[in-house]
Parts: structure tokens; sequence; C-alpha cells
């Protein structure tokens, strides 16, 4: 289990990361979303015992990032937004390096480089430099490092950075079978629909403080006002927009470039439904009458303001 | 349990270290290491070559000439493979913790409950192999002046040792100065302007030590802590509490603790504030100051004169100038480490808090001045009395004490004044600084301006000048230099020390005036 507690980060003057806080379960995929300066990186490097934090503190599995370090260190994988590779060395003299690092005994070092190999599909390179390897097989092979110790938590900062679209596939499909396995992910990155498509839990970050925080489909909902319905007809649409306006649950209302009108509508579902009623009733012929769906995307655009520090 | 805790936790970092063996891996892997062998054997059989050419260069010979030149040539040899410790070695380590920094593979270690001992124990081990590698491969070479009768197998294997001890003091060094480098360039340059410093500093220093052998033929072993004099003191012995220690032995002793004291320095500078790294760090720096004074000091041959006695405690603390900017100076951008934390404690004298810089640096002063102190008072009752006296062996000795105590006193305060004055301007200067780079930037400029300047121009104007009887410029101009007094042991030394304070206090009065401005914070 993850606990983060008013993790406060300054540098002189400026607040880096202001008293966040939020707790993740075993099995949990967190996407941490923020614009660039926004405070992830800072975040994931304090939980990461990389650097210190001024105020608030961070519990992985009971071990405290101040009080228990090394302890901290032995149940994180963490992987950064560059490689940090080695040159000159081969890929399982690298993960045998890091598997030596963390304690695994020499007798287990390769049944433990073969599995972490196998699941980043890097087996055909055992034997390559890691500097002939292809960006994604790096980042591969950046995660299989992470792995070499079993974590119980990963910490993983814009790990599909640089990807193509087939390694970023890969990666994700990876990510989801980890967090089946039980572990818990930090992921932070910038490419929001792909971060919905496998995370339960977004929190977005802006100037070093928490905006938003929990499930998805929840963060996604509280961050609407109202709901928003696009309606095509076929008739003239300025006598619709005329009755819309009369409608009490009609709270906005504006035509778009396709010749809809868009209007923000604060009642539930059984309002939709009487809405599209009465509307026909009134002789309006109505094409399509649909809500839009928010996401991800959309939420942290309109909550966020871009300011950075 | 503990013994065996113990004794696999040192296991890990010394027989299966990781990152020395990823670094063995590394170095002895394709053509390159292949090329870098070959092109090192060749330099040392061309070498042989010509220097078996110089000394077979003749008609007949007497015994004692073939002797002496065949000594020559295993003398010449040493000297070939000294120089090339001497610029090797250091590369080994000076770009290794900075490359690891620019390649962000550091945060993978840091992030890894790897401890700062085992990597930077794993780096040493590697670079110390390298080390050995070249002494082995050199080994062809020296057999030519063993079985041609220059030296014994015994002389070998003693300069050898000497030779690997340096190797492992520059590649100490190298690995200090990376752990302080940002970029490569910088660090390479610095390690060896440190290496340089270093090794001329031992040649000044070892050069002005009395021999401290049971002979007036041995050399003193710190002259060996330079690799080039290796073949010299390899076969001295030291005199220490009656006992002839072989110098290899003493040689390797400082070289591992020197080796400790910059492996710790680099640890106290890559680990957090307050971390146990820098507490051990400030801790043995002191205890081995204070220690090695009274080992040296103590041996009956060593303060030869009551000058020496006062250049040694001069000295000493002058060398505390080049750890003066880190320790003392702090700024806005600092963090926690080098960040301002309020006014002088003695609580932060071990933490590295800048709260403890003055505690911490009296404390050094003190474990110089009372390590040489005591070193004299264990000395002097060993000096053997003076034959054409009249007096009293005991009077002869509370006179000789006497003869000492003057000098030694004004070296002392004078230091103090030194220090506290360099304080109080890092103080004053860093509460004006916005970056900790122009903070330590001022310092040393304050350093130049008060200590280095006046040198040249003072110089100049009296190039003419006579000296007077007691060796003292006849142009009083010299007065002005603050170091002046402290140089001739002159008694007025302890008025420059009030002056120095005076200057330390109007550098906190500065540095006060400045924190009425919110601007500094933690």
């Amino acid at each position: 289990m993850l606990e983060v507690r008013g993790l406060k980060k300054n540098y002189g003057d400026l607040v880096a990361v202001n008293g966040i806080s939020f707790s993740l379960n075993p099995g949990d995929v967190f996407g941490f979303i923020g614009s660039n300066g926004a405070g992830k990186t800072t975040t994931i490097k304090m939980i990461a015992t990389l650097i210190e934090p001024n105020g608030g503190t961070a519990l992985v599995n009971g071990f405290d990032i101040l009080q228990d370090p090394l302890d901290v260190r032995r149940q994180i994988g963490y992987m950064p937004d560059f490689f940090g590779l080695y040159d000159d060395i081969k890929v399982w003299e690298y993960l045998d390096f890091f598997a030596n690092i963390y304690g695994v005994t020499s007798r287990l070092r390769p049944e433990v480089i073969d599995n972490v190999l196998e699941m980043t599909d890097l087996t055909v390179k055992k034997d390559a430099f890691v500097q002939s390897l292809s960006r994604g097989m790096q980042q591969r092979l950046c995660l299989a490092r992470c792995l070499v110790h079993d974590p119980a938590l990963l910490l993983l900062d814009e790990p599909a950075s640089g990807l193509d679209p087939r390694a970023r596939a890969e990666l994700k499909d990876l990510l989801v079978s980890l967090g089946k396995r039980g572990k818990i992910i930090v992921v932070s990155s910038h490419i929001l629909p792909e971060l919905a498509d496998f995370c339960n839990t977004v929190g977005i970050i802006e100037r070093g403080n928490m905006l938003a925080l929990g499930p998805v489909d929840e963060v996604v909902k509280a961050g609407q006002a109202h709901r928003t319905i696009r309606i095509r007809f076929l008739s003239s649409v300025e006598t619709a927009e005329k009755f819309l306006h009369t409608q009490p649950l009609v709270s906005d209302l504006r035509p778009d470039s396709d010749g809809c009108l868009v209007i923000g509508f604060t009642g539930g579902l059984e309002d939709q439904a009487t809405l599209l009623d009465e509307l026909i009733a009134h002789g309006h012929k109505v094409l399509d009458f649909r809500e839009e769906q928010a996401d991800l995307e959309d939420l942290f655009l309109r909550i966020t303001t871009g300011a950075v520090q | 349990m503990a013994a065996q805790t113990w004794l696999s936790r040192n296991i890990a970092v010394y027989v299966d270290n990781p990152t020395a063996m990823r670094d063995f891996r590394a170095q002895l892997r394709g053509n390159k290491a292949i090329a870098l062998w070959s092109l090192y054997l060749f330099v040392m059989m061309g070498f042989t070559l010509i220097n078996y050419y110089t000394i077979s260069q003749s008609g007949s010979l007497s015994v004692t000439d073939i002797q002496f030149r065949l000594r020559s040539f295993y003398d010449n040899s040493m000297y070939m493979l000294a120089a090339a410790i001497c610029l090797i070695t250091p590369s080994l380590t000076a770009g290794s913790i900075v490359v690891e920094r620019q390649r962000k593979s550091l945060d993978l270690l840091f992030s890894a409950p790897v401890s700062l001992k085992g990597m930077l124990v794993g780096k040493m081990i590697g670079a110390y192999r390298y080390t050995l590698m070249l002494l082995i491969l050199s080994i062809p070479m020296t057999s030519v002046a063993v079985v041609m009768g220059g030296a014994t197998w015994s002389d070998v294997l003693q300069t050898y040792a000497i030779l690997s001890f340096g190797g492992l003091v520059l590649t100490s060094i190298g690995l200090l100065i990376s752990s302080l480098s940002e970029t490569v360039g910088a660090a390479v340059i610095w390690t060896y302007l440190a290496s340089g410093l270093y090794l001329y500093g031992i040649l000044v220093v070892g050069s002005l030590a009395p021999p401290t052998g049971p002979s007036s033929s041995d050399m003193p072993f710190l002259l060996g802590m330079n690799p080039f004099f290796a073949v010299m003191t390899g076969p001295s012995h030291t005199l220490t509490a009656g006992h002839e220690i072989p110098n290899w032995i003493l040689i390797g002793l400082v070289s591992v603790l020197i080796c400790r004291l910059s492996l710790l320095g680099a640890a106290s500078h890559l680990s957090p504030f307050g971390s146990k790294e820098t507490q051990s760090f400030r801790i043995q720096s002191a205890l081995y100051l204070f220690a090695g004074l009274l080992l040296v000091g103590s041996n009956s041959r060593a303060f030869y004169d009551p000058k020496a006695v006062a250049d040694a405690v001069g000295v000493l603390c002058g060398i505390l100038i080049v750890f003066m900017p880190n320790i003392l100076s702090y700024s806005v951008d600092g963090g926690k480490k080098f960040g301002y934390d309020g006014p002088p404690q003695v609580t932060g004298t071990f933490t590295g808090a800048r709260s403890g810089s003055l505690a911490y640096l009296l404390l050094l002063w003190l474990a110089i001045t009372l390590g040489v102190f005591i070193a004299l008072l264990i000395s002097v009752p060993n000096f053997a009395p003076d034959p054409g006296s009249q007096l009293a062996r005991e009077t002869q000795l509370v006179n000789r004490l006497a003869d000492y105590i003057p000098p030694f006193f004004y070296s002392a305060v004078w230091t103090f004044g030194f220090l506290f004055m360099f304080w109080g301007l890092a103080r004053g200067i860093s509460a004006r600084a916005k970056t900790l780079k122009n903070s330590r930037s001022g310092l040393i400029c304050a350093m130049v301006l008060f200590f280095g300047l006046p040198l040249p121009v003072l110089s100049m104007i009296t190039a003419n000048d006579v000296y007077r009887e007691n060796g003292l410029f006849s142009n009083h101009i010299w007065a002005v230099y603050l170091a002046y007094p402290f140089a001739n042991h002159l008694a007025t030394a302890p008025i420059y020390a009030g002056l120095m304070v005076v200057i330390g206090f109007a550098g906190l009065a500065a540095e006060r005036e400045r924190l009425k401005q919110p601007v500094i914070s933690g």
C-alpha cells in the first residue's frame, strides 16, 4: 500500500509540491497527470527517496520514506523519464548488476533475469549490448530492471514518451498485466486517452496542488458542471433555439459549426428523455440527440490553467 | 548473529561488489582494452630498451660503476612506472561519478537499496584493479633489473606496494573530485590539478621533514606518499615508539586513511543533509588529524626546530583553505544542506549544517594545535642532551621547551584569527550572494584579496631591499601583510590575529544587516 501524506517540496521561494496526499492499494494503476513543471516528477522522486521533502511523508507498505529509505527502495521499482543505461554492457549484465544491488542471490539471478526478459519480451536480446537496442526496447529493458526484485510499487515517470504506437500498446498491455498481478503502479504521462484506458485511479496536479483525485469515472463526472447534449435538427434551428431557451433545465446553448445545437443540461436522464419528447411534440424534427461523453482530456483542459512553476 | 550480518555486509561491499563487477566487465571487454594494454606494454618496452641502451654504452667499467649503473637502470624503470601511475590512475575515477550524474544513472542507483559505501568502494576496487594491472604488466621490465643485479625482489615488491598505494590515493582523489564536479571536463581538470597539488605538497613537506628513521640515510615515510619517491623510501624505516617500522607499511596505512577520508568526503557530498557519512567524515577527519600529528610528532627527530612546530600548525590550518568554501558558504539555493539555518550552534558541528561550521572549523584547529602540542610534550624529553652544556639535563629540557612554546603560541593564535576571519567573511558574503556558486566564488576572491594579491605587489615594492640580520625585510611595508608576522614567527602575531577577528566580526555585521531584510530562507 502507498500512502502519501501532505508531501511538500520547496526550492527557495518556489513551491514545487504543495502538500499533496493520496493513497493506493495493491492492483491500483494510478495515472498522474499534469503539465510540465506541475510537480509530478518531484512527487515521484520524493516517493522514490531521491529528493528529501520539506514537509509530509509517504509510506510504502508501512515503510517511511524519511525514516526507512533503504526499506522503501526494496519495495519500489523506479523508472525515470530517461534511460540511464550503461555503455559496453550487455542486456543480461545490466539486469544482473541491478539484481545484485537489490540483493538477489547469485544462484537465483539467472532465473530472475530470464523471467523479466520474458515478461518484457526481450529474451532474444539477452546477449545484445544495451546501446544497440531500439528506444522501445531500451524502455522495456528499464522496466525489466524495475522488476528484477519483484517490487510492490512501480513508479513510472513518462514511460511512454518517445515510443511509437506499437511500443506504446505493448507497454500498456504490460502495465495492465502487472496491475492484475497486484502491483501498485504510478504512471505519469501526457498522453491522457491512453492513461484513461488502463488506469483505475487518476490525480491531476498543477503548480504542486492536486486538483482532482479518485477513480477515473468519478473524477470525470465530478469535473462536469452539467451534461452536454448535441442536437441535430432537420427543421429550422432558430425556432428550436427559441424553444430551448424557454426550458428551465437548459443552462447554456450555442450552435456549432456542423449546424447542430450544443446545450448544457442540468437535469438527469429522465429529464433528457422528457426534453426530447417535448421537442418532438412541438414539431421540431430531431435527427440526432445525444449526450457527449467527457473524457480525461476534457477534464484536464477544463480544470487546469496551463500555469507552470 | 551481529557478526554474521557484519560479515555478509562486508562481503557484499568488498568481494561481491556489483559496481566493481560491472566495471570489470566493461574494462576488460573488446578491442579497446587490448589496444590500450598493448600500447602501454609497447611504451614500457621502448623505455626499457632506451634505458638499457643508456647504461650499456661504455667500455671497461669498475664493479662499483656497474653496480651504480644497474641501480640507475632499476631506478629509472621505477620512475617511469611512477609517471605511468601518476598520469593514468587519476583519470580512472575522475569521470566515474560525474558521468553517472550526467547519464542520470546515479538516480537509478540511489533509488535502489545501494549503500554509498558499496558504490564508492566498488569504483575504487575497479580503479585499483587497473592500477595493479599496470604494475603486473611491468613485471617483465623490472625483472630485467633484478636479473642483471640492479635490485632485489624485495626492493621491487616494496616499491610496487608503495606505487600501488600511491595509485590508491590518486584514484580516491579522483573519485572525490568527481563527486563534487558537474561536468566531465571540469572533473578531469580539477582531478589532475588536485593530484598535482598533492604530489607537490608531499614533495615540499617531505623535503622539509627531518629523517625519522633509525639512521640519517632513512627517507621520511611522508616522502614516499609521492610515487616518484617510492624507489627511495621503499627500503627505509621509521622509528616509532622505539620500533623500526618499514616505510611501506606506514605509507600503506596512511594511504588507506587518506583514501577512506576521500571516500567519506565523496559520500558526504552525495548524501542528503545530516547523513551518517557526513558525521563520520567530520569526526574521522579531526580524529585522524590529531592521531597522525601525535604519531609523527612524537618521533624525537620530527620537531628539530621550534619554528618547525609553529609552521606545522600554520601549514595544516592553511590547508583548510581548500575546504573552506565547501564548509562555510551558504545560499538561498543551497537547500537544507547548504542553506542558512540560523546563528552558530555547537549542535551542528557534525551534521554539516552551516550553523555548525564555526564549531567544526575550531574543532579541526583544536585537533591540529593539540596534536602538535601534545606530540611536542612527548618528544621533548627524548631529545639528546647537549654534551657541551654545563646545565643539568632537566634544565636543558625546560629551556628547550621554553624555546618552543612562544612560536607555537603565536602560530596557534594567528591561525585561530585566520580561520575566524574567513568564517565571518563567508557569512557576510553568503548572506548577499544569490547562488551557492556566487557565495563560494566570493569567499575565494576574499582569500585571494587578503593573502594572494599582496604577495606579488609587496615583493615588487621591496625587490631591491636588503634583509636585516634576523632575516626580516628592512622595508616595514611588509607589516601590512596579514601573514607576515606568522611567516616570520613574530611576537606581533596575536595582534594580527585580533585584527583578523575584527574583520570576521565585520563580516558577521554585514550578514546581520542583510538578514534584517526577509530574503534568506532555509
